[in-house]
């Protein structure tokens, strides 16, 4: 009970069932104040539907959710004022203006003043092309003008759905600083689901990953990260690849070697590297590039989803 | 709290639908329309006055016809001389004073100030029909009677037929080719000859009517417009009188046993038409033109507005929900009961709002084109008295009823936007079930008792006659409706159509508020 007063969003059991598929199958986590929980879960997982479920679009068939403490069940505006989301793409009334749009959302909040409107369109970066009807806009500025609506009555909980869909280069990194402040320095919690796995690799603190219906697994990245990586592995860019096997074979602190091509790779212990590199330099073995491999958060997600692997 | 969230939702939702290019487009068409339609009116009715003018120097041709009607006349035998009738009536005898032209059989067509002179002096020639309208009608009134006439005198059998029958046949073949030449030839003269002759076989108004005539105006001071007004008044007093003591109520069908309602109904009329009668003023026909224009304004202006509520009704869900844009609703702190109550309540003004504005437009329209004075009073009886209502507020209320109709197909066009994502299905259906809603009552007209066709989802939507039973010249759109099934008949008591009413339309508002609030957004 402690925790469902303390969690941001705290999801109970949650199960919706469309014919005989379960879409979403005891679905169960929290996320807390000041933290980036990133969901991740590949199409028809069942993603959207505990977004949905959490957001009020659906009725789930069983399960609770709770929001800042408030049970949507029973407290459903209550719950409701907390939050601030977009569902898939930030649709919004194309023929009104973008200031317009997030009257309209405000004035269903009640005491949101022009100052803090003013001051959501200028944190997004579209403070000049406020009173443009939104059907001017491009994706990447209807994802910014989504983000100030969610923002706009400050909620506790802002969750995004796919929130760099149609975003250049500089609005993904904008949108990222966006997030890490809001979440890290005003404390509010932040779930984003995003298909651009390296995005959520540098954006989550936490991960949830589903697949099927079903949570396989949540963790925070540096767990993951320690998981997936239990030795360093490095791959070297030789001249002789033959010749450098013949060199590294034995050696103890050298295991797992692999070539192909110009490239020779291995388990080697961190601190040893740099003995590798001289012997196969003294033994007139060239090397052009001594890379550490590491796997991403998307080989993480491909093997979790795809090859069953259990992580935790 | 709810309140506020519903304001706030309804004054987004009115934001909204104002800022929809299809609704400012369709809203400014209906708004223009209102106000100028009556121009079309206005054309046509110059149009039809043309017609019987023929050329435009009409008045100076009238004054040379006039004065050769009246060599006709002398030529005929008249002359021109004014007289006295003594009339017995309950106040006493009342002196009528006529201008009678050699005798005094043709006291519809020449008594007090409907002479020529008159005629001319009176005669507004840009907005009344010429001479040749006027003495059509007079003539085919006499034309028509004398038909009648010989049609019943064949009736009689062979054998019956006696020498004094032959002399009148012969005498009413005479006046029908008399009558029928004045009505070909507009000949004015010939029209009297016949009238004289005809000894007051053929007149144009009973003699009950002209006696009443004769109390109001013992001096012979009316026009003739005046008088024209003052016999319809009579004559249809004398026809609902007629029907309240036979209790019979004659139709264009079968005559039907009078219910206890309509024979209020018809008590309150007679009521009526004597306060008209008795003010002497004309508060039906002051101008036919206007007020077909102010009827067929409010009937066109009443389909723009269907239009409009259909459009707004229909897509006010579904549209949100194609667009997606119903997700910055869900997400936000309110109950989709709210939701769903402001969408309901925007609907609601929008109807009331634009419904007043196409009435006070049509209203001003008229009014610019044919003169505001043209634009008469609705008459009701309350506590026994009879009560003035203006043309302007009656008109504004009759419309809001009449507008009944289209805002319960708008419901169910907001119904169906509340199952689908396709505007156009919600808005198609709806339009095509107020299109065609009739078509069962036709096909089941003959074969099913009016009993059932009263209950059926369609009839006793429009309240207009039953609420306002006393328009004459403010038509009513249930005359001309099938939707009368309900109404025509007066089986049915009003409470009735009005629940039936309420409970159509909850329990249409009912399922669009358990789909909408119940189902899943995906």
């Amino acid at each position: 009970m402690a925790e469902e007063k303390t969690a941001a969003l705290s999801i109970k059991n949650i199960t919706k069932i469309y014919g005989k598929k379960r879409a979403a199958d005891g679905v169960t986590f929290d996320i807390f104040p000041g933290e980036i929980f990133g969901f991740l879960g590949p199409n028809g997982a069942g993603k959207t539907t505990v977004i949905k479920s959490v957001l009020g679009f659906i009725f789930p068939d069983e399960g609770e959710v709770f929001i800042n403490g408030y049970n949507t069940k029973t407290n459903y505006e209550k719950a409701m004022s907390s939050v601030g989301g977009i569902v898939e793409n930030p649709e919004m009334y194309l023929n009104l203006s973008a200031r317009q749009n997030i009257e309209m959302y405000a004035r269903l909040h009640g005491n949101i003043g022009k100052e803090r409107i003013d001051e959501v369109l200028a944190t997004v970066g579209l403070a000049a092309r406020a009173k443009d009807p939104i059907k001017k806009y491009s994706l990447g500025m209807k994802q910014r003008i989504g983000l100030a609506q969610a923002m706009v009555h400050k909620p506790k909980l802002l969750i995004l759905d796919e929130p760099t869909n149609g975003l250049d280069p500089t609005g993904i990194h904008q949108l990222r600083d966006i997030l890490k402040k809001y979440a890290h320095e005003e404390g509010a919690a932040v779930m984003v689901s995003s298909h651009i796995l390296s995005e959520m690799q540098l954006l989550c603190d936490r991960v949830g990953i589903i697949n099927n219906g079903k949570l396989i697994s949540v963790c925070s990245m540096e767990e993951l990260n320690r998981q997936m990586n239990p030795t360093s592995r490095y791959s070297i860019k030789v001249s002789d690849t033959g010749k450098a096997a013949k060199l590294l074979t034995g050696k103890d602190n050298v295991k797992e070697i692999e070539t192909a091509d110009d490239v020779i790779s291995a388990d080697i212990e961190e601190d040893q590297i740099a003995s590798i590199v001289r012997l196969l330099v003294t033994n007139d073995v060239d090397i052009s590039e001594v890379k550490k491999i590491e796997s991403s958060l998307e080989d993480i997600f491909l093997q979790v989803t795809g090859g069953g692997i259990d992580i935790e | 709290m709810t309140l506020n969230k519903i304001k706030a939702l309804y004054a987004n939702e009115i934001i909204k639908i104002f800022h929809r290019p299809s609704i400012i487009i369709v809203t400014a068409v209906t708004l223009i329309l209102s106000f100028l339609f009556p121009i079309i009116i206005y054309k046509l009715a110059d149009l039809d006055y043309r017609f019987y003018d023929e050329n435009e120097n009409e008045r100076a041709r009238f004054e040379e016809e006039l004065t050769q009607a009246k060599k006709d006349l002398v030529s005929a035998g008249f002359s021109e001389k004014t007289d006295t009738i003594e009339i017995e009536t309950e106040k006493g005898t009342v002196s009528y004073k006529m201008t009678l032209y050699s005798g005094n059989n043709v006291p519809s067509l020449l008594s007090s100030k409907l002479c020529y002179e008159d005629l001319l002096a009176n005669y507004d020639f840009s907005k009344y029909p010429t001479r040749k309208t006027w003495l059509s009608m007079e003539s085919l009134i006499c034309y028509r009677k004398t038909l009648n006439s010989l049609v019943s005198m064949q009736m009689l059998p062979l054998e019956e037929r006696d020498e004094e029958w032959i002399k009148d046949y012969e005498k009413a073949l005479l006046f029908r080719d008399q009558f029928r030449q004045a009505l070909i030839g507009h000949d004015y003269g010939l029209l009297c000859k016949a009238l004289e002759s005809s000894a007051g076989n053929v007149d144009a108004v009973t003699p009950d009517v002209c006696k009443s005539l004769a109390e109001t105006d013992p001096n012979g001071e009316l026009g003739f417009q005046e008088a024209l007004y003052l016999i319809t008044y009579l004559n249809e007093k004398e026809e609902k009188q007629a029907m309240l003591d036979s209790g019979l109520e004659m139709t264009c069908t079968l005559p039907r046993i009078l219910t206890e309602e309509r024979k209020e109904i018809l008590k309150n009329g007679i009521q009526i038409l004597q306060y008209k009668f008795d003010k002497r003023k004309n508060f039906d026909e002051t101008s036919f033109y206007a007020a077909l224009a102010s009827y067929y304004t409010g009937q066109v202006a009443r389909y723009a507005l269907l239009v409009l509520l259909l459009l707004i009704a229909g897509s006010s869900i579904s549209q949100e929900m194609a667009t997606g844009s119903i997700k910055s609703l869900i997400i936000a702190p309110v109950r989709r009961w709210k939701i769903f109550i402001s969408k309901l309540l925007s609907i609601i003004t929008c109807m009331l709002g634009i419904s007043v504005m196409i009435s006070l437009l049509s209203i001003l329209g008229t009014g610019l084109f044919f003169g505001f004075d043209k634009l008469p009073p609705y008459l009701y009886v309350s506590g026994g008295q009879v009560a003035e209502l203006p043309f302007p507020v009656a008109k504004v209320i009759l419309d809001l009823v009449e507008n009944i109709t289209p805002f319960f197909y708008a419901i169910c066009a907001f119904m169906l936007s509340c199952f689908t994502k396709n505007t156009g299905v919600s808005v198609g259906v709806a339009t095509g079930l107020y299109l065609f809603h009739d078509v069962p009552i036709i096909l089941t007209d003959s074969e099913v008792p009016l009993r059932i066709l009263d209950f059926t989802p369609v009839a006793n939507l429009n309240l207009s006659t039953r609420l306002f039973p006393y328009t004459d010249l403010m038509f009513t759109s249930e005359d001309f409706s099938l939707l009368q099934t309900g109404g025509y008949d007066f089986k049915l008591p009003l409470w009735f159509s009005v629940a039936y009413i309420i409970i159509l339309t909850f329990t249409v508002l009912f399922i669009a508020f358990e789909q909408f609030t119940k189902k899943d957004i995906q």
